[in-house]
């Protein structure tokens, strides 16, 4: 059953594939953080991630009369977004290890300042230790919730392949912890 | 369902909410995949979601002109490099008259350019249309009997060399083409 707010973003992407701009900014404003989260975490660097949002919104705009509604608009930005950020990462072989966490925490209470830092410097510690293809697609599952059949049509791969690729990220993480855990 | 599986299922599930009443089952009765299901579960809270990814407020607004900057600017890019709906049509245009030109051209070769194929013959290839080999072979055969005959009757029996010289080129070659010049001789 389709929801008034799946509702209104329709009503918008097809004011702005008749080429209302007013409409196309709104949409980037619902989805941005979504596709930074994903660029961010896929990458491990906030001003690639950035200059990788910006690259899909306009990649999206140009190509949005092409956008048929047979998938959710989500959907084919995560997929412009994974394609854009999967050819940055093997174009400049992007394994970053120099992350600039404490750029994008701007609140003003220390304990929480110090939870997202640590978060961030695991999570993206973690994501940057998986190959790339297993990034984008433990990105999708855990954190956009996708059900594998969704995550297999926005990437392009098998089912099989996405949940195998899937199990081996969780695997790691597993074993990571556990090995931790033996040293404390 | 044996404990191989269920673990893939645990790690399939990993950060999913999954009503599984198998898993659950299996859960319940076997300690190993429980520990291995908590263990996970509780990674899985340490993980946040992507509201601890989110940019702040000005951030956003940065990206957001970044974005619309680079719109504006491909928009521009576009009106300024617009092709009228005509220019679309000159390189077909230019095919089609090249092609033409060239059969022009080799039709003026074939009719003047190569005097092998003279008025007669493409005459001869309009009036032969619609009949048999054999046919066409027949009515040449009668076509230059009737020829030598005309002309033959111009002249005395010992004339026949006059004959020969009053033949126009043309004529000539004719002859030449679809006789022994000798026979007649």
């Amino acid at each position: 059953m389709r929801t008034d707010s799946q509702n209104r973003i329709d009503d918008l992407i097809k004011e702005a594939q008749a080429g209302d701009r007013r409409a196309y900014s709104e949409l980037v404003k619902i989805h941005m953080n979504k596709i930074q989260a994903l660029t961010y975490k896929m990458t491990g660097d906030s001003d690639t991630a950035t200059d990788l949002t910006q690259e899909t919104f306009v990649a999206a705009w140009t190509n949005l009369k092409t956008f048929k509604f047979e998938a959710k608009f989500e959907s084919w930005l995560y997929r412009i977004a994974y394609n854009k950020t999967l050819n940055s990462l093997k174009r400049e072989k992007n394994m970053v290890s120099d992350y600039d966490f404490d750029q994008h925490i701007s609140t003003s209470n220390p304990e929480t300042d110090l939870y997202q830092k640590e978060l961030k410097t695991k999570v993206l510690s973690f994501m940057q230790g998986l190959p790339t293809e297993q990034r984008g697609v433990f990105e999708l599952r855990f954190y956009k919730e996708y059900s594998f059949a969704e995550i297999a049509d926005t990437t392009g791969k098998a089912l099989g392949t996405v949940k195998t690729l899937y199990r081996e990220a969780v695997k790691k993480l597993y074993d990571t912890a556990e090995k931790q855990r033996w040293r404390t | 369902m044996n404990c191989n599986e269920v673990k893939d299922l645990i790690f399939e599930s990993f950060g999913v909410q999954e009503n599984n009443e198998t898993l659950q089952k299996h859960l319940s009765s076997c300690e190993d995949c429980r520990k291995l299901y908590e263990a996970l579960a509780a990674q899985a809270q340490d993980f946040g979601t992507d509201k601890n990814f989110e940019l702040n407020q000005s951030e956003q607004a940065n990206l957001l002109e970044k974005i619309n900057a680079d719109i504006d600017r491909q928009e521009i890019d576009k009106a300024v490099n617009i092709t009228p709906a005509w220019k679309s049509y000159v390189p077909m245009a230019a095919a089609i008259l090249l092609v033409l030109g060239v059969g022009f051209i080799s039709q003026l070769i074939f009719k003047f350019g190569s005097g092998t194929d003279t008025a007669t013959n493409q005459n001869d290839r309009v009036a032969y249309v619609g009949l048999t080999d054999e046919d066409i072979t027949e009515i040449k055969s009668i076509e230059l009997d009737e020829f030598v005959d005309q002309y033959s009757s111009q002249y005395d029996i010992d004339d026949e060399i006059n004959m020969l010289d009053d033949l126009s080129e043309e004529e000539y070659q004719y002859l030449n083409e679809n006789l022994d010049i000798g026979e007649i001789l």
